[in-house]
């Protein structure tokens, strides 16, 4: 690096703590719209002149000196003791001793074995499946094949967890069956079309 | 902040994503652990791996010619091996490893091959992060799928957080065990978002790549699995295999010092040695960009035939040379991997405080359980232990498989105790003060196996951070628990 990249990256550096200085600012005193507008622009600021500094490895090392600024903020109470995590209350007499119907442990044991296939095995092929049609659809577009089998492999990530969070907010079993059974023919229908 | 800028949430779409949050904690936590502790670790996997087998003076800078005497000698011990590796010193690991296909060795800083580069812990280690000791191809699977769901619980997180702006810097660490749990929990993990969602996502990414080749197979390829990772990473060529003169090495690493001397050569690798079709590839570390490193070609007589153009070539191969010192935090020399280590037990404790506060929940509805709570605290405190303790019985000479057997069992045997115990907080204690022992253990059979290395400056580094670890771990606890017993902890103890 050069003198002028060391000097952009160091006040890339600052701008970034002067960012969070700012937020912690606005949270410590309400009612500040222009610190919080502030905060977050320095923060914006100081990505984008530690990516000039340094490339992407500034922008990552920007990133990272902001939060590990927040981490020791939040260290230095931690470790001068938390509370146990005992419960603070005594068990209360009778509570939890609802009796369940053995018929019904069973249902609701094999209700969670199929949520686990539909937000893992499941969610995972609509993921897998949905992101080779988008392959498809960038190889189509004369995107070159690294770059679109590199987005393939985050976009299967992301959906994957995506589909996962969703089906799992569902709190109908049957419409979470059926939009996860759906999703899965339509995005195997996708990967496989001819394009 | 009075205002925010998120979205209003609506309550019912808070809760869904709490409870799809807490029901992915809930399947995952104990397994998710144990890869973000060892992950943690591994941070250092170099500089333990180093002070492990510490039998080779640093090697400072390797010359064009040691290494051509190096390959020399590798290709002598190995005449048969395919590749020939020269992994050449860097600022942070002054250390110069050579080998073939049959292992790799520590080299003098002459070239001579001196072995010791046996490290049974930290190839444990690193097994127990990458597969969870699991076989290869199917444990890399399980634990990208962690990575996959430890992004979903860092989007469902963010989902059941309506006041993620409001309570940015709120952190009781008084009061309500629940409370403090969740703020622990919370604050943590917003704060260090974008850590966790870029090791997570380059995690699953790594792990993922041969799944998503054969789906690509099957679906574009005409069901050829080789078609992505050759798109990306290149093909090997036809081999002749007539004999041939080895490689000029040290051509090809003057070469490499001339044409671009910004690219820190750490990496040589001979293709087919001694073969008509030999050819030198140098990887070249640009300290301005994250990827891996440009990978630069050489013919056998040292002349640059190309480079791969992971600096500056297709936005794919960049974006996929860019994952390991992402997910591994090597881009920005020590510090960068101290500030990733910490945010790594940052994240061990997001994970722990996770399951404490369903407990808590749990608890406060009269529905404890507390000789589980005391198997989680047993695991979480535990294991940390059990790594310390198989890098004091590894330095005795013990081997991988039985490492990861002791790590394992141990595991469960601790977990035995706490469900008999019945107490986490004496269970989290004990453990602790296990954890302390077990570096002290690991510096002292370290330094009777090794007294000559203790000239070095790396292994008293090494040695004197286990030691502060260990005397902070057993002293600690008993300073800081005594000042925060809730008077109402001790009431509901059963």
């Amino acid at each position: 690096m050069s003198t002028f990249e060391w000097s952009l990256f160091l006040v890339a550096a600052a701008a970034g703590l002067g960012g969070l200085c700012l937020l912690y600012t606005a949270w410590k005193r309400p009612g500040r719209p222009f610190h919080v507008a502030g905060g977050w622009g320095l923060l914006v600021a100081a990505l984008a002149s530690g990516a000039v500094a340094n490339g992407d490895r500034g922008l990552a090392q920007v990133s990272v000196i902001v939060m590990v600024t927040a981490y020791i903020y939040l260290a230095i109470p931690i470790m001068r003791g938390v509370a146990l995590p005992v419960a603070g209350v005594r068990q209360r007499a009778g509570a939890g001793e609802t009796p369940v119907l053995s018929s019904n442990r069973a249902l609701r044991g094999l209700a969670g074995v199929w949520t686990f296939l539909l937000t893992g095995p499941i969610a995972g092929g609509i993921a897998l499946f949905s992101a080779a049609a988008l392959f498809k659809l960038m190889r189509a577009a004369s995107v070159s094949v690294a770059t679109a089998g590199a987005t393939t492999i985050i976009a299967s990530v992301v959906i994957w967890a995506v589909v996962s969070v969703l089906l799992l907010m569902e709190p109908r079993a049957g419409r979470r069956s059926a939009y996860a059974g759906g999703a899965l023919v339509l995005s195997i229908i996708a990967a496989f079309a001819p394009l | 902040m009075a205002t925010s800028i998120w979205p209003k949430s609506s309550k019912a779409r808070v809760d869904r994503s709490l409870s799809a949050h807490s029901v992915m904690g809930l399947v995952i936590s104990a397994l998710m652990f144990i890869v973000c502790l060892s992950g943690t670790v591994a941070m250092f996997e170099d500089e333990i791996g180093w002070w492990e087998n510490p039998v080779q003076a640093p090697v400072k800078t390797v010359s064009p010619e040691v290494a051509q005497a190096a390959a020399n000698n590798v290709f002598e011990a190995q005449p048969r091996t395919t590749h020939l590796y020269l992994y050449l010193p860097r600022d942070n690991w002054q250390r110069f490893v050579v080998g073939g296909d049959d292992g790799l060795e520590t080299a003098n800083a002459q070239g001579a091959m001196t072995g010791g580069y046996e490290t049974p812990w930290n190839d444990f280690l690193v097994h127990l992060h990458y597969y969870l000791s699991l076989p290869t191809s199917f444990g890399m699977i399980v634990v990208a799928i962690l990575g996959v769901m430890l992004v979903a619980m860092a989007v469902s997180g963010l989902l059941a957080h309506p006041r993620i702006f409001r309570d940015a810097f709120r952190l009781r660490t008084k009061g309500q065990a629940r409370l403090v749990q969740a703020d622990l929990h919370n604050r943590l993990s917003v704060w260090t978002a974008p850590f966790t969602i870029a090791i997570a996502l380059t995690g699953a990414m790594i792990g993922l790549f041969v799944v998503v080749a054969m789906v690509l197979a099957q679906t574009s390829f005409d069901g050829d699995p080789r078609a992505l990772t050759e798109s990306i990473f290149g093909a090997e060529g036809e081999i002749d295999e007539s004999p041939a003169p080895l490689a000029d090495v040290s051509t090809a690493m003057i070469t490499l010092e001339e044409m671009a001397p910004e690219a820190n050569p750490f990496l040589a690798i001979v293709h087919d040695p001694g073969t008509a079709s030999q050819h030198t590839t140098i990887y070249g570390e640009h300290s301005d960009r994250l990827a891996y490193g440009e990978m630069y070609e050489f013919d056998a007589a040292g002349t640059y035939t190309g480079k791969a153009g992971y600096t500056d070539g297709e936005a794919g191969k960049q974006i996929a040379m860019s994952t390991y010192r992402l997910h591994f935090g090597d881009f920005g020399g020590l510090a960068m991997k101290v500030a990733y280590f910490l945010m790594g037990v940052g994240l061990c404790i997001v994970v722990a405080a996770g399951l404490n506060i369903y407990f808590l929940k749990r608890a406060e509805a009269g529905r404890g359980m507390p000789r589980l709570e005391a198997a989680w605290a047993a695991l979480v405190w535990g294991s940390p232990a059990l790594l310390a303790a198989t890098l004091a019985v590894s330095l005795l000479g013990i081997g991988m498989v039985t490492l990861t057997g002791l790590f394992w069992l141990g595991a469960v045997a601790l977990c035995g105790l706490g469900l008999v115990l019945g107490d986490q907080v004496k269970t989290a204690r004990w453990m602790r003060f296990g954890l302390g022992v077990s570096f002290f253990a690991a510096v002292g059979v370290h330094a009777v196996r090794f007294t000559e290395s203790y000239q070095w400056p790396h292994v008293w580094a090494v040695s004197l951070c286990f030691m502060i670890a260990g005397l902070l771990l057993m002293v600690w606890p008993l300073l800081s628990e005594r000042s925060s017993t809730p008077s109402s902890a001790v009431a509901a103890r059963p």
